[in-house]
């Protein structure tokens, strides 16, 4: 890495440093494969390329999560105690935000299922239009002497 | 002969847009210097908010003596009407972003760059003088057929920064966590899938207690917006804060939580934010591109040729080594001197004597 710092060019020693310490950065940030990313969408060839990428990657992602996951906390030995806290609260619970997932699935699959319908409807209308304005073309074109 | 007005004709006004702070701050000179100076926009692209700053560009009028002043970015029914205008012409060139940033996002947009590249040269030849706000702006223009291009920075004005904070903001944000700020226009040039991926590094390695707090409104590019939401929910952030545009007390507010504000902005032709941060006694970091080297100065922190994870260390870095924080705020602090303390008057003044 290049690193100017107060003008000074300090990417041969804070830079070097830098990029080592970096290198403890290790394994996937991100559960999903790049075809599957959000950052994917900087692919897209234009709006509707871009609109098809984002429903498929809308679907993939509609579900509300009820894993277990690591409980953030602050260090010591009251943190520690915290996170069990809540960490049996989690458990406790569980009947409880479970049902509350199923019912927000339910709804986001709805949604989801709704905007597949609009996009096929969007699609099928601009494929009317491209067909009317080729038509418009020929007979513009049948009418010149 | 010396003229009765000089006015300025925008592609849009908004509070918050880079260049709707320097119409305002040229504005003021202009009066201040005895002159009549109206700032006109369509009247479709001036923000509800910012509607008595501004008037509409169908009440444009100007005579052959007078002097206009358009601000050029993107194509727009404004440049039509500033070319058809029989004043003497000005053209500040801002830069206009290369289309490839939105073509995914925004075809519109990307037409409109595209149209207001190819249009430059025609209009550059119809210019009684050329500006632009940076060396590297004014390089482009002089490139595109404008020889004599001058440069007549950026100007900066604190008083909209120099306001009590809003409390709402502060105490959205009351407890202590270290707070990376990015503030600017939510657009796919500005990079912040770089930055969201940096602080991804940081917060999951260096500092759990972090936010990252993104500033600016998402008009610009909603398909965009959509992608670094899904970003930020695939990478689990649950401490990434969207807070799109800001008013005054509000942008003083974000500016006083920051422990850092960081730019992975790729394309900039000034990038006035840097300043903001700077004035605000922030430590910046920004990625080195377009103008950005010049609004920074010898101060702050620029970066090239960076992986996130690289990023992400250097945000540990500057957020808890004290003398190193304290080097780039001193430099910082040196830079703010220079950009107050600017003869701006006298600037505007040498550049308008051919003009006068």
């Amino acid at each position: 890495m290049r690193l100017i710092i107060a003008g000074q060019d300090r990417s041969s020693d804070i830079g070097a440093t830098l990029s080592g310490q970096a290198k403890r950065h290790q394994g996937a940030l991100s559960r999903w494969s790049p075809g599957d990313s959000a950052l994917s969408l900087k692919h897209s060839r234009n709006a509707a390329d871009y609109l098809t990428r984002y429903c498929r990657l809308m679907r993939l992602r509609y579900a509300v999560s009820t894993e277990s996951f690591p409980i953030p906390g602050k260090p010591g030995a009251s943190g520690s105690l915290l996170r069990k806290v809540k960490g049996f609260l989690w458990k406790l619970l569980r009947y409880q935000h479970d049902r509350m997932a199923f019912q927000q699935n339910s709804v986001n699959e709805l949604m989801i299922s709704a905007a597949d319908f609009q996009q096929a409807r969007i699609a099928a209308l601009e494929q009317r239009i491209q067909q009317l304005e080729t038509d418009l073309a020929s007979l513009r074109g049948k009418d010149r002497p | 002969m010396k003229p009765g007005s000089i006015h300025q004709v925008l592609a849009g006004f908004a509070r918050g847009d880079a260049i709707s702070h320097e119409a305002l701050t040229l504005r003021s000179l202009c009066r201040e210097l005895g002159f009549a100076s109206e700032i006109y926009a369509p009247a479709d692209r001036i923000a509800p908010e910012a509607a008595g700053e501004c008037r509409p560009l169908g009440e444009y009028r100007q005579q052959a003596a007078d002097i206009a002043i358009g601000h050029y970015s993107i194509a727009s029914a404004a440049t039509d009407i500033f070319l058809a205008s029989p004043a003497r012409k000005i053209l500040i060139y801002h830069n206009i972003t290369p289309p490839d940033f939105f073509i995914p996002f925004d075809a519109a947009i990307a037409r409109q760059l595209t149209e207001a590249r190819q249009g430059l040269p025609l209009i550059l030849s119809r210019m009684d003088a050329v500006w632009a706000d940076s060396e590297f702006n004014a390089a482009e223009a002089k490139a595109l057929g404008a020889p004599d291009a001058k440069v007549f920075p950026l100007l900066f004005n604190s008083a909209d920064l120099d306001i009590p904070p809003d409390p709402a903001v502060l105490a959205k944000f009351a407890v202590p966590m270290k707070n990376i700020l990015f503030v600017g226009r939510i657009a796919p040039n500005k990079g912040i899938e770089d930055l969201i991926t940096a602080f991804a590094w940081f917060h999951r390695n260096i500092e759990p207690q972090s936010r990252l707090l993104i500033v600016g409104s998402d008009r610009s590019a909603p398909t965009y917006y959509a992608m670094l939401k899904m970003l930020a929910a695939e990478l689990e952030l649950d401490t990434v804060f969207f807070e799109r545009f800001a008013s005054p007390a509000g942008l003083s507010a974000y500016y006083d939580v920051a422990d850092c504000f960081v730019t992975t902005s790729q394309h900039e032709g000034y990038c006035l934010p840097l300043l903001e941060a700077m004035h605000k006694g922030v430590p910046v970091m920004a990625r080195r591109t377009g103008g950005t080297p010049e609004a920074m100065g010898n101060a702050g922190i620029l970066i090239e040729d960076f992986s996130p994870p690289e990023l992400a260390e250097l945000m540990g870095l500057i957020c808890h080594d004290a003398p190193l924080k304290q080097t780039v705020q001193a430099s910082q602090q040196k830079r703010m001197e220079a950009v107050h303390n600017r003869p701006v008057k006298d600037e505007f003044l040498g550049l308008l004597s051919g003009l006068l």
